[in-house]
């Protein structure tokens, strides 16, 4: 599944591979520690929240392989891709991979889908890339 | 479960070409015992023999040769496939296998050359890509006219390796022992390496320098001129005409396209009727008298 695809949903639907760009600091939420990321493919770039040990494994470079991730609102109402706890998360390569970094999936407003009240749809773009985590130049 | 030939760290996704090989084996791994059976009733389950016999080799030194031997009764293909099998550890798994692992990889390459398996060449090629470290200066000494075979990119590799201290000792055992690999080299270096003009021309130390060098003495390079002057009144007396007009021209040839930059060096111990002949040309541009000396040697040689 191409990251450009990828819709909030409240389940695990979420298969995708992608490359690590850019790992933020860890911070400790209640007991846990967590941390935000930059991921990407050559479709789109999606914020990811690692978990507990996975902040530490996962590096930038590396190209990860996340099954039954969930796409989500998490902390402070923003949109996360994470494993959690029905996902999985492994390392199957690194450093060469194609990415963009736009759009970012996280940097969409998403509506209720007016047909089908579970579902949601693009409304409009936020920002053309992560305003958490701006392009390098 | 049989254990696995490389490291992991915690989050990282199963190899595939590892665990096709360790799934083989917990397929198939009786076919490594007593009675060793030699019916394969197709194509894919050889292949998946090879592929346990290697992950049986890879596993540990113990049983290995005995893998080897049914390796050996069983194989009809010229080994290609346990080659091709071998090739992709050594391309996707070599930096992560267990050092146990490695040795053993090693060792099941070198049983492959000895019995010149189809492809062994191109597996070595890559093995030699994928190792970094280890001790190559033994193999090198023992088997150094085999090396040569690679050429000026061994000789250019090993002065750049001259900091690393097992390959500054083989240089020196080079530059200051007289052995058969002198020879080698300067063979070599006069028949092998042709740099082109312009790098003739050059800065870069001429071949001859280098040779001289190798020779320790500059008294060796005036033993070669006077080699060549002996050669020129003794190799073929019917033909001498023919041989002192070449080595001449070759010699004038070299001035002229500045290859040599001063004979003075080389002629300073020749013998004086060569030598004149060369200065002609060298400080007179007396072309007449060199072709003069032609003409009594004509003459000469009737």
């Amino acid at each position: 599944m191409p990251l450009k695809d990828i819709v909030p949903a409240a389940q695990n639907n979420i298969s995708v591979q992608f490359i690590v760009v850019e790992k933020g600091r860890v911070t400790s939420e209640g007991q846990n520690k967590t941390c935000l990321g930059l991921v990407a493919d050559e479709t789109a770039a999606v914020h990811f929240q690692f978990w507990g040990d996975e902040c530490e494994v996962f590096e930038a470079g590396d190209i990860v392989r996340l099954e039954n991730g969930i796409f989500s609102y998490g902390y402070r109402n923003n949109l996360i891709l994470r494993a959690g706890k029905r996902g999985k998360i492994e390392k199957v390569g690194e450093f060469t991979m194609a990415f963009v970094e736009t759009p970012n999936m996280s940097e969409i407003r998403w509506i209720p889908d007016p047909n089908n009240s579970i579902a949601y749809v693009q409304e409009g773009v936020i920002a053309s890339h992560s305003r958490i985590f701006p392009p390098k130049l | 479960m049989a254990s696995k030939l490389i490291r992991t760290i915690p989050y990282e996704a199963e190899n595939q070409t590892e665990l096709s090989l360790r799934q083989a084996f917990e397929v198939l791994e009786l076919r490594l015992r007593p009675t060793f059976p030699l019916t394969i009733s197709n194509l894919q389950e050889y292949l998946q023999l090879n592929q346990v016999i290697l992950y049986g080799v890879l596993g540990g030194p113990n049983s290995a040769k005995i893998h080897i031997k049914y390796l050996h009764a069983i194989v009809t293909d010229g080994y290609c496939s346990f080659v091709s099998f071998i090739k992709k550890v050594v391309n996707e798994l070599y930096v992560k296998l267990i050092d146990s692992a490695k040795g053993q990889l090693i060792w099941v390459i070198q049983v492959m050359i000895d019995v010149s398996a189809l492809g062994a060449d191109n597996l070595l090629v890559s093995l030699l890509r994928q190792i970094v470290g280890g001790d190559f200066s033994d193999v090198l000494k023992e088997q150094f006219h085999l090396c040569l075979k690679i050429r000026r990119d061994l000789i250019r590799l090993l002065q750049d390796l001259v900091h690393v201290h097992a390959f500054g000792a083989l240089w020196k055992d080079l530059v200051f022992n007289l052995k058969t690999l002198i020879t080698d080299i300067v063979r070599f270096i006069c028949c092998a390496h042709h740099p082109p003009n312009d790098i003739i021309q050059s800065e870069v130390i001429p071949r001859w320098a280098v040779i001289g060098w190798l020779l320790r003495y500059i008294d060796m390079t005036h033993t070669l001129l006077d080699f060549l002057f002996l050669l020129v009144d003794n190799y073929d007396v019917k033909r001498i005409v023919l041989v002192f007009k070449g080595s001449l021209r070759t010699l004038i040839l070299k001035i002229v396209h500045s290859n040599v930059e001063t004979l003075q060096n080389l002629i300073s111990g020749c013998p004086v009727k060569d030598l004149h002949v060369v200065e002609c040309y060298l400080v007179h541009q007396d072309y007449d008298t060199i072709d003069a000396s032609f003409y009594d040697i004509d003459l000469l040689a009737g």
